[in-house]
């Protein structure tokens, strides 16, 4: 399975282990078996942060900024020096004091691919090669606990590890359906697997992951675009809740948006995700059925919509476009002062609108977004030039404390009881 | 590397006079054209001409201002030289020439701005050193000396009786690369032919020798210089779409590279025939990081605009041995950002062509 797996694929579930499992305290197995993963993880969420920004010179917002990602202060360097193997980034020192991190993240390409690359060279243990392909594997589509512990090849309690590391840093999760274990990732349901088995029912498993892909590729296509068994599909999982569509209104007709569902998030982080999928909605809404001028780019709108906080011209559609977006409290649309029936588009430049936008960004980018990026706004903690310009919160998260299954509990003592005692294999 | 000594105290005038505005100025840029010869493989070259002082600079939204100086000492035609100016102006595509003599005869100052070229003699050029506040003539003496070193570090070495070496003949061609054949060339052909160059000679160059330092940062000149070229055509072409535009430039037009992807594809079909696995890519392996620097150009044109001031300022004060502070040195010139950009081109530099880091060192601790 590894095998079949992109590294730009690898690089991403790094990054998800890291940020699913960042804020796990008294949790053992994730420092003794993960400690590539999570280390790849972090320099993965540290660029997806830095990214746009040519270098730092304050060096200790860098680190509260690592700290609200999960990174330590005394991880931090090691997290950089991963940066620099993979040239993302190159620390400056001066009389041993790091003077400046000059950073090189790419910007039109995926750097997931250099990242999963770094993960491979690391030679990840067998506990983690099995967690991520485990993560792939369920986040495409639920598995029978049974089947994904034979395609695994491990052992009876390496794979309750296994379960166990990806359940505690929420990104497996198990549903019991008529006397068999399902395993699931919140990954890509937002609340329990059924509606997904429903449409096993009726629906080839491998189709099911191909159609869930594709809309993962291009979140919010227009269900109008999908034909045939897409469609069919398409509705069915819409109504049972496999897929989340947003609606936008112009005039009397409607259009409907498909996005791949994401479980797993707080009340705020599913407001934000929300948002996100309101404006990349509208902004399909452009590129498919605007009677002028389609979107061509549609990246490049979001881009500048995040520069400018605006849009460069007027239009005279922008009320139907962007109607849901006004709703939200996302944007406002004013007539223009010089071209009656033209409006301007702008965005209402909160924090929590800013954040969404960028959301917007990745899920047209990337098909998916990183769970940091819902809860930290690197960019309220640095400002241009790389110095300290916002407040870091002073609130510190509690941890998540993970309770051991009692055959691992008592693995894990004994193993201590003997390092005490001085044996050393 | 000196061509006419009598002109340069008036050369390294114009040169600081343009500088102080934020040009990069190379000094006696020679064209040349390159003829096969029937008998030979090589090709002969042939003087055309030569520049006494090029200046460029790049405008905060990228767009290129070009400069052409020509100094004369002696007795030589005013008008012939004017003529010629505009000329070479109009090759450059160059917004404005300067005309500087010693002496000038009224004819020269009614003939120039109908040609768009500004004159000025001895004493003019003291006028307007005065006005930039250059008035101080003893920096004249530090700028003669970073001349002759540079020029003392330039070209292969050989003695008289003594024929070149192989390798000697490999560093030769990186030389007139740089001095000639760069002026004559597209930018996407000087990028790439740099970098294959550089990497030809990497086990050739090594830190020890000022020699080599000297070479590797004319490299890294140049290539800057037409890398900026590159962002600032892209940034006129589409700055929102870099991506497909840098592309378009990097391959030399939108026809040349479906040229050259058709090439590609047919070399791959000839490497399937002879059951070859090695697939040919149209992208050079620094293709995309070269992209990603383009695109952080436009986005920062506001600083990236001031590489090459930055990069001059490191060879004539670090290189030559001077330690003070770049940002003293520059004073509200001085960018963060456009340092890091240019350490950033460098990295890609000697990554890509196997280069030594340590070639840089002066860069790198700044």
């Amino acid at each position: 399975m590894l095998e079949k797996m992109s590294k730009s694929s690898m690089g991403m579930r790094a990054q998800e282990f890291h940020e699913g499992l960042k804020d796990t305290i008294n949790f053992p197995l994730k420092d003794m078996y993960m400690e590539k993963t999570l280390l790849v993880g972090k320099a993965a969420t540290l660029a997806t942060h830095l990214k746009g920004r040519d270098y730092i010179e304050d060096y200790q917002t860098l680190k509260g900024l690592a700290s609200q990602l999960g990174i330590s202060g005394i991880e931090l360097r090691h997290v950089l020096r991963e940066l620099e193997e993979i040239d993302f980034a190159t620390v400056r020192e001066a009389n041993s004091q790091i003077k400046r991190v000059e950073l090189r993240i790419p910007e039109l390409r995926n750097g997931y691919e250099d990242l999963g690359e770094r993960w491979i060279q690391l030679c990840p243990s067998e506990i983690e090669q099995a967690s991520i392909e485990a993560l792939e594997t369920v986040a495409a589509f639920p598995q029978h606990e049974a089947n994904l512990k034979n395609s695994l090849g491990l052992s009876g309690a390496d794979f309750n590890k296994v379960l166990m590391i990806a359940n505690s840093g929420l990104l497996i999760d198990q549903y019991k359906n008529e006397n068999e274990v399902i395993l699931y990732s919140p990954l890509t349901v937002e609340e329990k697997p059924a509606a997904l088995l429903t449409l096993a029912q009726q629906f080839p498993e491998d189709r099911i992951i191909l159609a869930l892909g594709g809309v993962q590729r291009y979140q919010g296509v227009p269900m109008e675009q999908l034909i045939g068994t897409d469609k069919e599909f398409a509705t069915q999982a819409m109504r049972l809740g496999a897929l989340c569509p947003v609606q936008v209104t112009a005039g009397a007709t409607g259009r409907t948006f498909l996005f791949t569902p994401r479980g797993g998030l707080a009340r705020e982080e599913r407001i934000i995700l929300e948002k996100a999928r309101a404006i990349l909605a509208c902004v399909r809404y452009g590129e498919h059925y605007a009677s002028t001028r389609k979107i061509i780019y549609p990246e490049l709108i979001l881009e500048t919509l995040r520069e400018r906080k605006r849009f460069k011209y007027p239009r005279p559609d922008f009320p139907e476009q962007y109607g849901l977006l006004v709703i939200q409290q996302i944007g406002t649309v004013e007539p223009d002062r010089w071209r009656p029936g033209f409006y301007h588009f702008s965005l209402i430049d909160t924090p929590e609108n800013m954040r969404a936008l960028d959301i917007a960004i990745d899920l047209l980018k990337l098909g998916r977004i990183s769970a940091s990026k819902l809860e930290v706004d690197a960019a309220a903690l640095l400002n241009v030039s790389g110095t300290f310009s916002g407040t870091l919160p002073t609130r510190a998260k509690l941890g998540r404390e993970v309770a051991l299954p009692d055959d691992i509990a008592r693995n894990y003592i004994l193993n201590v009881a003997k390092l005490t005692r001085g044996v050393d294999k | 590397m000196i061509t006419n000594v009598r002109d340069l105290p008036l050369k390294l005038r114009i040169k600081k006079i343009l500088e102080i505005q934020g040009y990069h100025c190379p000094l006696e840029v020679v064209l040349s054209h390159f003829e096969s010869q029937e008998a030979k493989q090589n090709l002969k070259r042939i003087l055309l001409t030569d520049i006494d002082v090029l200046g460029i600079r790049f405008e905060s939204d990228l767009r290129q201002t070009v400069i052409i100086a020509d100094c004369k000492s002696g007795k030589e035609s005013e008008a012939n030289r004017i003529f010629w100016l505009r000329g070479v102006m109009d090759f450059f595509h160059a917004q404005e020439g300067i005309f500087i003599k010693t002496h000038l005869h009224t004819h020269a100052r009614s003939l120039a701005p109908m040609l768009g070229i500004r004159v000025l003699d001895e004493q003019g050029l003291a006028i307007l050193e005065k006005g930039l506040g250059l008035e101080n003539t003893a920096h004249y003496a530090d700028d003669m000396l970073v001349y002759e070193r540079a020029s003392n570090l330039w070209g292969i070495h050989v003695k008289d009786d003594e024929k070149p070496t192989e390798r000697q003949l490999v560093l030769k061609s990186v030389y007139q690369y740089l001095q000639y054949k760069y002026w004559m060339a597209d930018d996407y052909v000087n990028i790439q032919t740099i970098i294959e160059l550089f990497s030809d000679i990497k086990s050739d160059i090594t830190p020890d020798h000022l020699k080599s330092k000297f070479l590797a940062f004319m490299g890294l000149q140049r290539l800057s210089l037409s890398v900026l070229k590159m962002a600032s055509k892209v940034a006129a072409c589409d700055p929102t779409n870099v991506g497909r535009q840098f592309k378009i430039a990097f391959f030399g037009g939108e026809q040349r590279m479906n040229t050259s992807l058709q090439i590609i594809e047919y070399l791959n079909q000839i490497n399937k025939h002879i059951r070859s696995d090695e697939k040919i890519e149209l992208e050079p392996e620094y293709f995309n990081e070269l992209a990603e620097i383009v695109n952080r150009i436009i986005l920062n044109s506001l600083y990236a605009s001031k590489i090459l001031q930055h990069l001059d300022t490191v060879v004539s004060e670090h290189l030559f041995g001077s330690e003070r502070n770049l940002e003293d040195v520059m004073g509200p010139k001085y960018s963060t950002e456009a340092l890091v950009l240019l350490k950033r081109i460098a990295t890609m530099f000697c990554k890509y062509t196997g280069i030594k880091n340590e070639l840089f060192e002066k860069l790198w601790a700044l």
